[in-house]
């Protein structure tokens, strides 16, 4: 635990003096004082109508409201009569359950051999004299940092959820103390499972097959519920599924839920009971994970030389996660084309190489693993709506696409081109270097875009414009993403943590696409859909041109 | 072809290079010298315009980040850097296309076989050896045929042949009349081929030698590179005993 507490708060401090020596502290300070600004304009304006309209009850507050449930979900039945109407209780239950069990998959389904150590652990902390269990727990602790982030915002999505009702300070303690016994649940479960694993093709499968078998289980159980309770709603059995007081019973996870909710029921001693059953049963996994044999040091320590080689390659600002800093293990197919680069002059060389990589490695050209998803996905959206509902408009599909799309330029998309030194040395301008490498990002996500587009168009009966529309709009939320990814990953410095990057980065792109929202759904609800997607695009084209502009001056360090 | 003046590189408050000031001529072969940390790699980076740094440096006349400069320079990193699905023919083909060059096909074969990389053509670049990409790195350094080659560690990786073959290609740069900076800690590496020495160490230039004025003094490379950057008399301590005697005393 020492260790472990030195070690997290030496990192954090570290990781903020790297950041304070780049613009990323100016815009956290930029945001600290627009949020205290904001806060306090809203505070005097709610202010100034409480004045204006004295002794008018709150509708949304009032304690009558509050306790009929007005404002709770309800299920109804097939004559529109209300069913079940969900309590603050239900809601609760779920959204722990839903904490809980997330910790518990986020960790354990990534109980691969991973790169869990870092390459200094090999000489530092295999070497040292700790047991080799400890060791582990303590590298999987330093790695639910993002766990337990995603469990503090469902936390404090909680209030939320269940709107204007107010926990009491016990059940609010208990859920981040029942927070805590999940995350520290999750690091035993996970020492057992990479233990047991490590080594062993076999023993991983096993693994693997037992934690899927876990979820069929769970499914099963849902659907024999749901037939002898005699429940139509799916939905409805899944609530009263989840919020049934036996999975309180179940190991870990339940006894985790326990412990908050019975707190919450004002039941102590159950409570109690369920978190000394979740102490008790971490303990003994701890117990268990030091008593077993463990053998995956060396393929530790193997894993962590990969990662200092790639650690390596990122600071020397050369190849990255895809670089050849590293033979693969095994060549390519024969059949893959090798000499086809043939084409391009200058900076155009960048889309140039983009392109024929496209082609070389894709079935038929065309088909690689983006656009089958987008495919699949963005044309599956559409069939469905096609053959279960009377729903008519490419909208759905065209987000779905856009989703998908945003999430590909996450990072830095230009880092294959911008990490080696070709990129400075070339002697073109900068900008036209960036502006091809660019293109070439741009053009592959087109490719993976048309089908998908022209399918819904066709299955939704749309004017022929409507795909051009939604295409140029999700090519503009590409194009956006893609030079702020691109700006992030080349002025945060490299050892600044991927983490730290992205959310920097989903910062800009969130709040840079707000505004298309609010054209889409205002242009889009008075003038039409097509105009909105065009509009919107050209904002993302505008503000994205100003990214593009700061990024040349950011490829020399 | 190389001028530097006042350059100074700062990684927050660490000096990598502290106000160095040098001048390599036409034809020059200039090894950099210094143990580890010393600053060469920062220096040869700044050089090839990879880094921002205070200062200037100038390459045949023209800014070194302007595209003239470029275009005479060539630069070989010390850890290779290829493209992972791009081939070894298509690399160079890459390269080429970028620097619009003109009737590179039989270069490109010549490099190649100088490098026994001919039968690796259809390799990508992650399906080859550490060694095998440092001899693509070369190879794609070298076939602009730039006036001005900056090196870092090259003989890194490679195997003996390797190492010989890129000699023959020091030996031949300065026949032509090219300039070449080397950088290296490992000083036997680069014996016999330089013309002119720079010691760095701690961010500063501590010594700048030519191969004339070190056989004046009658010392090996060696002998002066301890002398200035330990201030050991490595002669002296020849004729005293070994250079561990104080710590075989305790």
């Amino acid at each position: 635990m020492k260790l472990f507490l030195y070690y997290a708060a030496h990192s954090f401090v570290n990781q903020l003096k790297k950041l304070m020596k780049t613009w990323v502290m100016i815009l956290i300070i930029a945001m600290f004082v627009f949020g205290i600004i904001l806060g306090l304009v809203f505070a005097l304006l709610d202010r100034a109508i409480e004045d204006i309209e004295p002794g008018e009850p709150d509708p949304d507050t009032s304690e009558t409201e509050h306790d009929s449930g007005a404002t709770m979900p309800s299920f109804t039945g097939d004559d529109g009569s209300v069913i079940y109407t969900m309590t603050s209780n239900d809601i609760l239950d779920i959204s722990v359950s839903a904490v809980i069990l997330l910790t518990f998959v986020l960790s354990v389904a990534t109980f691969d051999r991973g790169s869990i150590f870092l390459p200094a652990d090999t000489v530092l902390l295999f070497t040292a004299p700790i047991k080799p269990a400890r060791v582990l727990a303590f590298r999987l602790a330093c790695g639910m940092g993002a766990v337990l982030m995603v469990g503090v915002y469902f936390l404090f999505q909680i209030p939320n959820l269940i709107a204007n009702t107010s926990f009491g300070v016990a059940t609010v303690l208990m859920m981040a103390a029942g927070l805590m016994l999940a995350v520290t649940g999750a690091i035993a479960v996970k020492t057992v499972v990479y233990i047991v694993s490590a080594g062993s093709p076999v023993r991983r499968r096993a693994v693997r097959t037992v934690l899927f078998a876990l979820l069929g289980a769970a499914a099963v159980g849902l659907f024999v519920y749901r037939r002898s309770a005699g429940i139509d709603s799916i939905a409805l059995a899944a609530v009263k599924y989840v919020t049934s007081v036996y999975s309180r019973y179940i190991p870990l996870i339940g006894w985790c839920k326990g412990t908050v909710l019975y707190v919450n029921e004002g039941r102590p001693v159950a409570a109690a009971v369920c978190g000394a059953a979740t102490l008790a049963g971490t303990a003994v996994l701890f117990f268990v994970s030091s008593r077993l044999k463990n053998e995956f040091y060396e393929d530790a320590a193997a894993k962590a030389e990969e990662v200092a080689e790639l650690q390596r390659a990122a600071a020397e600002k050369r190849s990255g996660i895809f670089g050849a800093g590293k033979k693969r293990g095994k060549d390519r197919a024969d059949r893959v084309r090798r000499d086809i680069m043939t084409r391009g002059s200058g900076a155009s060389v960048y889309f140039f190489k983009e392109i024929f990589n496209r082609f070389r490695f894709s079935f038929l050209g065309i088909f690689n693993g983006s656009a089958v998803t987008c495919l699949v996905l963005g044309a599956g959206v559409s069939v469905i709506l096609r053959i279960f509902t009377e729903f008519r408009s490419m909208i759905p599909a065209a987000l779905v696409l856009a989703v998908i799309c945003f999430f590909r330029t996450l990072g830095n998309p230009l880092r294959r081109d911008t990490e080696l030194h070709y990129f400075a040395v070339i002697p073109e301008p900068g900008v036209k270097k960036v502006f091809w490498s660019l293109l070439g990002g741009l053009a592959g996500c087109a490719l993976d875009l048309v089908l998908p587009l022209a399918i819904s168009a066709v299955l939704m009966s749309e004017p022929f414009y409507i795909p051009f529309a939604w295409f140029g709009f999700i090519i503009s939320v590409v194009y956006y993403s893609s030079c702020v990814g691109a700006f992030v990953g080349l002025s945060v410095p490299v050892n600044a943590g991927t983490t730290i990057k992205q959310t920097v980065q989903l910062l800009f792109v969130y709040f840079g696409l707000v505004p298309d929202i609010l054209i889409l759904a205002l242009i889009g609800t008075f003038v039409g859909i097509a105009p909105a997607a065009a509009a919107a695009a050209l904002l993302n084209f505008a503000v994205g041109t100003v990214f593009f502009a700061l990024i040349p001056g950011q490829i020399v360090k | 072809m190389l001028k530097i003046s006042h350059l100074t590189k700062k990684y927050g408050k660490v000096v990598a290079c502290n106000d160095i000031t040098l001048d390599v001529g036409n034809g020059e072969v200039a090894v950099l010298l210094g143990p580890n940390g010393a600053g060469k790699s920062t220096l040869i980076k700044s050089v090839a315009g990879l880094v921002r740094f205070s200062g200037s440096v100038r390459i045949g006349g023209f800014d070194n980040r302007s595209e003239s400069a470029k275009r005479i320079l060539g630069y070989i990193p010390e850890l290779p850097a290829l493209y992972p699905n791009l081939t070894v023919a298509e690399h160079l083909e890459f390269i080429a296309r970028a620097y619009r060059l003109e009737n590179y096909k039989n270069r490109i074969d010549d490099l190649l076989d100088a490098f026994e990389l001919s039968d690796k053509k259809k390799k990508f670049g992650d399906e080859l050896s550490k060694g095998m990409q440092q001899k693509l790195n070369i190879c794609i350094g070298l076939l602009p045929d730039p006036d001005l080659v900056l090196m870092d560690e090259p003989m890194i990786g490679l195997d003996p042949h390797a190492i010989k073959q890129l000699k023959l290609v020091f030996d031949d740069m300065r026949e032509k009349g090219k300039t070449l900076i080397v950088s290296t800690h490992i000083i036997d590496s680069v014996d016999m081929l330089w013309d002119r020495t720079v010691i760095m160490q701690s961010g500063n230039v501590m010594a700048d030698i030519t191969r004339s004025q070190l056989d004046s003094t009658g010392m090996t490379l060696e002998d002066y590179f301890f002398k200035v950057t330990e201030n050991i008399d490595t002669e002296a301590m020849r004729g005293s005993g070994s250079l561990l005697s104080g710590t075989d005393a305790k």
